[in-house]
């Protein structure tokens, strides 16, 4: 038996402290990439982390400025996640990886609403180290 | 030498090229008396009135005597005028040349000096690098120089306690680099340290073989300082340029490493240290040598491309569909997947604070790369060629089956919803090679890998799309197969 740590998810939390929801770091950051939204990532960021756990601080309206953006992207794509699903109708842990991958876009414009709900200023994202094994 | 003096008959000089003054002696009556062939170069001693005793080569034929005269008689020389002309002596230039090579000798030093008219007539013209065979106290030594290609050769030979009074010069000889290859391959036998280092020219391609693993050389330098030559290969590893220097000293080779960082450039200066041992296993050439700061043995690694990779990533091939798009699904070595999230991990997170853009997309892009290039591999494909690194430019795997070849383009991905997109981009690049015209004949297979973080399972689309000639750029647009739609 294997144990191993990484840091895949991450908890966002507003300025005040309040648990909004939790997302995957490696998703959101892949999802970056392909929507060629880095430069706007960079610019959102107003703390930069010392280590690997301590939490990063963005802009809140530059976050639900790119959170807008990444979810337009995921609508370009939607015909593909669909002929995706159809590939892999028989691979169970394929299914729900893709369906898990479809909720962490709900979870996205679930911060966008918090922000506008409460006028949110920062947003807070602390990783969590999940335990994996093997 | 003493002879009678012959006369020739009447020299006569004309100007040739504008620079050299030329004389002929018209000599066909004589010719017989002369005692030596026409035809090739003699050495000729002659008398001519007014100008004076000359000792020039000239080219004899049935008819003529001719001769390119020295500048320092030039001026002696008025155009259009006849001279009466005698012979002294006459010999072969081959039978001369041996006793006009110098060789100084005795106490310490030693040089030898060869002239330029000499190396001529062994076909040495212009730059090249020479091999001196030269025999002293009964053994017979090598020697390696640079000849700069004007003026005669002057070269020392190394020091020595003593030099005898007699140096014998056997040889001198153009050295290239196929027979420095030979040389190196013949000596390095000897050496149980270098035996699995082995090189080889073809097709002017240098090579270097670590274990029977053929690596192309990028970029090498052949040459020679005193004593020595020397072969500075260039081999592209993962972080930039390494580079190893062969000694050949006739008797015996040395290789070395040179260590240089980014900011220090590559040149002469480079400082290079004893080397150890070379071994190649996994796709790395270990190299292992005397650090004289640290005083221990220090080791450092050289990534190349390997066509196996002794640690398989692949454990176990889960299914195998071929259809309009084929799927596998691979079940991936624990040990390896977990190295290889780790190292995904570590490199995100320099993205992830905004420190650093590059990284993290090349080092997944190689773990997808290096599963395919294994699967091709266990289904009895050749890998031709592969990138070293991930975003290296050139196609990523060149791959050959029963005569046939393909561009493989592999994409890789950790995020479901981009697979079919990736597939697309991986058909785009391909498309994209081929309009070169180096891989314009050769057929492609597009990738797609996705890797999953949650268990060391690995899922695989690929397309072969066999269509010679290669389509036009706005074809690809058409590229038809319903799944990959709406992705722009």
């Amino acid at each position: 038996m294997n144990e191993y740590k990484i840091h895949v998810d991450s908890d966002v939390y507003d300025d005040k402290g309040n648990y909004i929801t939790r997302i995957n770091i490696m998703w959101f950051i892949e999802e970056i990439e392909e929507a060629k939204l880095y430069d706007e990532y960079v610019d959102a960021i107003v703390e930069k982390p010392k280590d690997e756990k301590s939490p990063i601080k963005y802009n809140a309206k530059k976050f639900a400025k790119i959170l807008k953006d990444l979810l337009k992207f995921r609508e370009k794509i939607k015909l593909s996640i669909e002929e995706t699903k159809k590939l892999f109708k028989d691979d169970i842990k394929m299914l729900k990886e893709i369906e898990e991958e479809e909720d962490q876009a709900m979870k996205y414009k679930k911060i966008i609403e918090e922000i506008d709900k409460r006028n949110v200023k920062y947003i807070v994202m602390k990783p969590v180290h999940r335990k994996h094994i093997l | 030498m003493s002879r009678e003096y012959i006369p020739l008959g009447i020299a006569r000089f004309k100007v040739k090229k504008g620079r050299y003054i030329e004389g002929y002696i018209h000599i066909k009556n004589i010719v017989d008396k002369l005692g030596v062939k026409p035809g090739g170069k003699k050495l000729v001693k002659l008398y001519i009135e007014d100008i004076g005793v000359l000792e020039v080569r000239s080219s004899l034929t049935q008819k003529y005597l001719e001769f390119s005269l020295p500048k320092e008689y030039h001026s002696k020389v008025e155009l259009g005028r006849e001279y009466k002309a005698y012979l002294i002596s006459i010999e072969p230039l081959e039978e001369v040349l041996d006793r006009n090579v110098i060789v100084y000798s005795g106490g310490r030093k030693a040089r030898v000096e060869i002239p330029k008219w000499y190396l001529e007539s062994r076909s040495i013209l212009g730059e090249s690098i020479l091999e001196l065979t030269v025999e002293y106290d009964g053994v017979e030594r090598r020697l390696y120089t640079r000849y700069k290609g004007s003026g005669p050769l002057i070269q020392s030979l190394p020091p020595a306690e003593k030099y005898p009074e007699k140096i014998y010069l056997h040889n001198i000889r153009e050295y290239r680099l196929k027979e420095f290859i030979r040389d190196y391959n013949r000596i390095r036998e000897k050496y149980r340290e270098y035996r699995n280092i082995r090189l080889e020219y073809r097709k002017d391609k240098l090579y270097i073989i670590v274990d029977d693993h053929r690596i192309e050389v990028d970029e090498y330098l052949y040459s020679a300082y005193a004593y020595y030559t020397y072969l500075l290969l260039r081999i592209y590893g993962r972080n930039g340029f390494k580079t190893l220097r062969i000694h050949n000293y006739g008797d015996k080779i040395e290789i070395y490493y040179i260590q240089h960082s980014k900011k220090q450039k590559l040149t002469d200066h480079a400082a290079y240290m004893p080397l150890k041992r070379i071994t190649y296993a996994a796709g790395t050439i270990t190299i292992q040598y005397y650090d004289p700061r640290k005083k221990k043995i220090s080791t450092t690694y050289l990534e190349i491309a390997g066509d196996i990779v002794n640690d398989p990533y692949i454990d176990e091939i889960l299914l195998e569909e071929y259809g309009e798009v084929n799927k596998i699904i691979l079940k991936l070595h624990k040990g390896r997947w977990i190295e290889a999230m780790r190292r995904i991990t570590k490199k995100r997170k320099i993205y992830y604070s905004g420190l650093r853009k590059t990284g993290y997309h090349h080092n997944i892009g190689d773990i997808g790369e290096k599963i395919f290039q294994e699967y091709l591999v266990k289904k009895g494909y050749k890998i031709i060629k592969k990138n070293t690194w991930s975003g290296e430019h050139g196609p990523d795997i060149i791959v050959e089956k029963n005569g046939k070849r393909w561009v493989v383009e592999v994409k890789t991905v950790t995020y479901p919803a981009y697979i079919l997109p990736a597939l697309r981009k991986a058909f785009k690049d391909c498309f994209d090679r081929r309009r070169s015209s180096l891989y314009s004949g050769l057929e492609a297979i597009g990738v797609a890998v996705y890797l999953s973080f949650k268990e060391p399972i690995c899922r695989i689309l690929f397309k072969e799309y066999s269509n010679t000639p290669p389509p036009f750029y706005k074809t690809y647009h058409n590229l038809t197969y319903s799944l990959v739609i709406g992705y722009e």
